[in-house]
């Protein structure tokens, strides 16, 4: 079942930024990256099991977050990302910020129960920190790897491929790290991050069917 | 504590929309927007105890959010007045969209939160609805009820302020009565609705200056 929501997932995902990106353009893909990171620093905090492999929700935004920098960077320039990463801190830091303060605010008593789940929901700042940090530390990065191999050799299926088997390693090593280490063994980690780490990659991989969409797309 | 932390999130709320303004123009007003419709729907979830009143967690962001559709009104081109409504829909349903899915997918046997999630979004599935709703159906009305006062009145905080007063109170006796259905007591409901719309209007007002101020400035760093 958990296959089926997340092929169901990409395919939203994906659809959601070729239509963002023909109704309004740069602005629309900024409104999915913006959007996008906020919504995968909630899903972050439920760990599903996908094919028996356990791994934290949220992957799929969070991949297709690179997806959309590769496009941006395919149709603007790598400059562009370095005001698209600003917005995103900015979002991100008032977003988290808020949503963390309110959890510690005390709650009416006779909704104990909603406030008492809202506070526990999200008070794990820890993920949601490693999945905005790992996205925002290996954005620039991203984006000067996938211009730079676009100048080797002008394809975006080798220039995307290529970036998301370095990049999508790094993100999730970043992650991994600022979210489990002290809570598993290493060899519980090692396993995370390679399991957290194909799947994103496939993910990516995938992603490189809208970035000739919109590539197309005048 | 509790009355400490709300005001802090009253401060982050008001600094913050001028300093995007400041920086990004009409664009930092959107993304502002953006930010305020997601944490405000999940902030809606929860309801907050301070100064001895039951208020509704999202009331801070949700002025928050009409004070940005007003100052989008006063400056956009008629063309684009209806662009924030597109953002805020779309804000909602992939808000929604995630909340669903995340609830939905079968959790690993080591997650801890799932019953949680479950529980406190599926089991409130009445908040799911009405926020948004309301949200989209007073971004619809506001402007125009806006514009009509702004015409008699000449005076934007007037409008702003009687607008709260009439809809402020619609919305928060509408939200209460149908997102806490399952409170049995008709009090409750009734408290959670007047302290929302009590602390709403001094939030409201609150941001008079900070309204005033950005509707006079003309040009911004880009």
């Amino acid at each position: 079942m958990n296959l089926i929501y997340l092929i169901i997932e990409i395919i939203l995902c994906y659809t959601t930024i070729i239509i963002l990106y023909q109704k309004k353009q740069k602005e629309g893909l900024y409104l999915y990256a913006i959007v996008g990171l906020i919504l995968s620093n909630i899903m972050v905090l439920k760990r599903t099991e996908i094919l028996s492999l356990e791994i934290a929700l949220g992957f799929t935004i969070y991949a297709s977050i690179f997806i959309t920098s590769n496009i941006i960077v395919q149709k603007y320039g790598p400059e562009e990302i370095k005001k698209l990463i600003l917005v995103l801190v900015g979002s991100t830091v008032v977003s988290t910020i808020i949503i963390f303060l309110a959890t510690l605010i005390n709650g009416n008593t006779s909704m104990s129960i909603m406030n008492e789940t809202f506070d526990y929901t999200f008070q794990n700042l820890r993920i949601m920190l490693a999945n905005s940090i790992s996205i925002l530390i290996i954005l620039w990065f991203n984006a000067i790897l996938y211009h730079q191999i676009r100048r080797v050799k002008n394809k975006i299926i080798i220039s995307n491929i290529l970036t998301s088997i370095i990049v999508s390693f790094m993100a999730t090593i970043i992650f991994s790290f600022i979210a489990y280490l002290g809570l598993v063994n290493i060899k519980e980690l090692s396993i995370l991050i390679l399991i957290r780490y194909l799947i994103i990659l496939i993910i990516e991989i995938i992603g490189t069917i809208p970035i000739y969409i919109i590539n197309k797309i005048k | 504590m509790s009355e400490i932390i709300f005001l802090i999130i009253t401060i982050i709320s008001m600094i913050t929309i001028p300093l995007a303004y400041n920086y990004l123009d009409k664009k930092g007003l959107y993304i502002m927007l953006i930010i305020m419709t997601i944490v405000s729907y999940l902030l809606s979830f929860k309801v907050l105890n301070i100064w001895g009143l039951s208020v509704n967690a999202n009331v801070i962001t949700t002025i928050s959010i009409l004070e940005i559709v007003y100052l989008l009104i006063e400056k956009e081109t008629k063309k684009n007045h209806y662009n924030y409504l597109f953002l805020t829909i779309f804000c909602l349903i992939a808000t929604a969209f995630a909340i669903l899915t995340t609830s939905s997918y079968i959790p690993s046997i080591n997650d801890t939160l799932s019953t949680n999630m479950k529980g406190l979004f599926i089991d409130n599935y009445q908040i799911l609805i009405i926020f948004p709703l309301l949200l989209i159906i007073t971004e619809i009305i506001s402007p125009q009820i806006y514009l009509t006062l702004n015409q008699i009145y000449q005076n934007k905080i007037i409008s702003i302020n009687l607008i709260y007063m009439v809809l402020g109170l619609l919305n928060s006796l509408i939200f209460s009565f149908i997102a806490y259905a399952s409170d049995p007591s008709f009090l409750s409901k009734l408290n959670i609705a007047l302290a929302t719309y009590f602390i709403g209007l001094i939030i409201s007002i609150l941001y008079t200056p900070i309204f005033n101020y950005l509707t006079s400035k003309k040009k911004v760093r880009l």
